[in-house]
């Protein structure tokens, strides 16, 4: 099944296409401020890339988040208005997984990290590979670093855009050398790829009804506390 | 959190009618050299959105176009530096904030000024750097203004205006 597959949730539009475990096509446009301008034709030329046009596509794949607020909508727009125009179906996927299946060939606990945006704090889950499959093995944390070093109690490898920043602030604080860093970015033909697999067992989202991974009230939370933090803490 | 870490400053200034509180808030545009959060809180109708008005002139916006954005959310100018002038009168709580995507915004600190009515509706939000208005009403007339310099940039602003 040939899928595009479409992410904005960091600062880029990033676009791949994918034929069941093919790569066709994998662009990332750093985009910044013109994430929405831009997104078309970027499309266009990702596609162009693959001599493809939009009516070979048979399905479509959008990084659901979380990260950016504005970012993550305009990937999941554009996705859903692809796939509600063309009539081909749709399947959102986590960021964070799309992030952890970067690291499927880690034997180790798998742990993808998202900025939320502001003041130190994280996205983030955890997952395991095995069986050519990923598996996500915790609820979705909001929080800081901190917070996150409490929740680590084995050999892991965070993956995210960082990765080695993440790194050496856990291992000091968690004083052990079994944490790895693998610096990564979502990519277009993962999601691709990992909805394409969904998509083929039947698997797909209501095309209309398809929203951004918001964890609002965690979130929400996790500034709370963070604040309470910080009000005690002050002199 | 290291004490140093909270540096504060504080400054209190009189206000004897709205074009004094519009002047002192253009002072502070003219000051203000990099990006980063000012957090108004008072009741309505104690001058915040005039405050921001001369804020924003003092960056080299024209002052008919500052309005307040209390439908908008938020209207951005572009002045010496980019502003964003956001109203939270109508939001609820935090998570209502996130709805609108404070954190977008709030992230753009570092090289925009992030201009929040109604902050105190999103404090756990705010960076630990931003500089607090806090407006009370002493007649109909005259307002007290009382700045608050959280963390070393903002005091540092704060001290620049003193001076």
């Amino acid at each position: 099944m040939l899928v595009l597959g479409l992410d904005t949730s960091g600062y880029a539009n990033a676009i791949g296409v994918a034929e069941g475990e093919r790569v066709l096509a994998d662009s990332v446009f750093e985009t910044r401020k013109a994430s929405l301008s831009q997104i078309m034709l970027n499309v266009d030329s990702v596609l162009r890339e693959a001599k493809l046009s939009l009516e070979d596509i048979e399905g479509f794949g959008v990084g659901l988040g979380p990260g950016s607020w504005t970012g993550i909508r305009i990937g999941v727009t554009v996705g859903k208005m692809l796939a509600y125009c063309t009539g081909k179906s749709i399947k959102g996927i986590s960021t964070l997984e799309v992030l952890a299946y970067h690291a499927r060939d880690s034997r180790t606990l798998i742990c993808p990290i998202v900025d939320a945006g502001a003041g130190g704090a994280i996205y983030a889950a955890f997952y395991r590979s095995g069986n050519n499959e990923i598996n996500q093995v915790s609820e979705y944390y909001v929080g800081d670093i901190p917070g996150l070093a409490e929740l680590i109690r084995e050999p892991t490898v965070l993956v995210a855009t960082g990765a080695q920043k993440y790194r050496s602030a856990l291992s000091q604080l968690m004083k052990s050398n079994a944490i790895e860093a693998l610096e990564s970015v979502p990519s277009g033909v993962s999601v691709a790829l990992l909805a394409a697999a969904r998509l083929e067992s039947g698997e797909h989202d209501d095309t209309l009804a398809l929203a951004p991974l918001y964890l609002k009230e965690s979130t929400a939370r996790a500034f709370v506390n963070k604040y309470r933090r910080r009000v005690q803490a002050a002199p | 959190m290291a004490a140093s870490k909270t540096a504060k400053k504080t400054h209190v200034f009189l206000s004897n009618g709205p074009a004094a509180t519009l002047r002192f808030g253009k002072r502070l545009g003219e000051k203000i050299a990099t990006g980063g959060v000012i957090a108004l809180i008072g009741e309505l109708g104690c001058g915040k959105t005039l405050f921001t008005r001369g804020f924003c002139t003092g960056l080299g916006v024209s002052e008919k176009e500052v309005t307040s954005p209390t439908f908008a959310f938020v209207n951005e100018y572009r002045g010496r530096l980019h502003v964003y002038h956001v109203d939270l009168y109508r939001i609820d709580n935090i998570e209502v904030g996130f709805e609108i995507g404070m954190l977008d915004y709030l992230a753009q600190a570092e090289t925009s000024v992030i201009v929040l009515e109604w902050a105190e509706k999103v404090l756990p939000l705010l960076p630990e750097d931003y500089l607090q208005v806090q407006f009370e009403v002493l007649s109909p007339q005259r307002r007290r203004l009382e700045f608050t310099g959280f963390g070393e940039r903002s005091s540092a602003l704060l001290r620049e205006l003193e001076g």
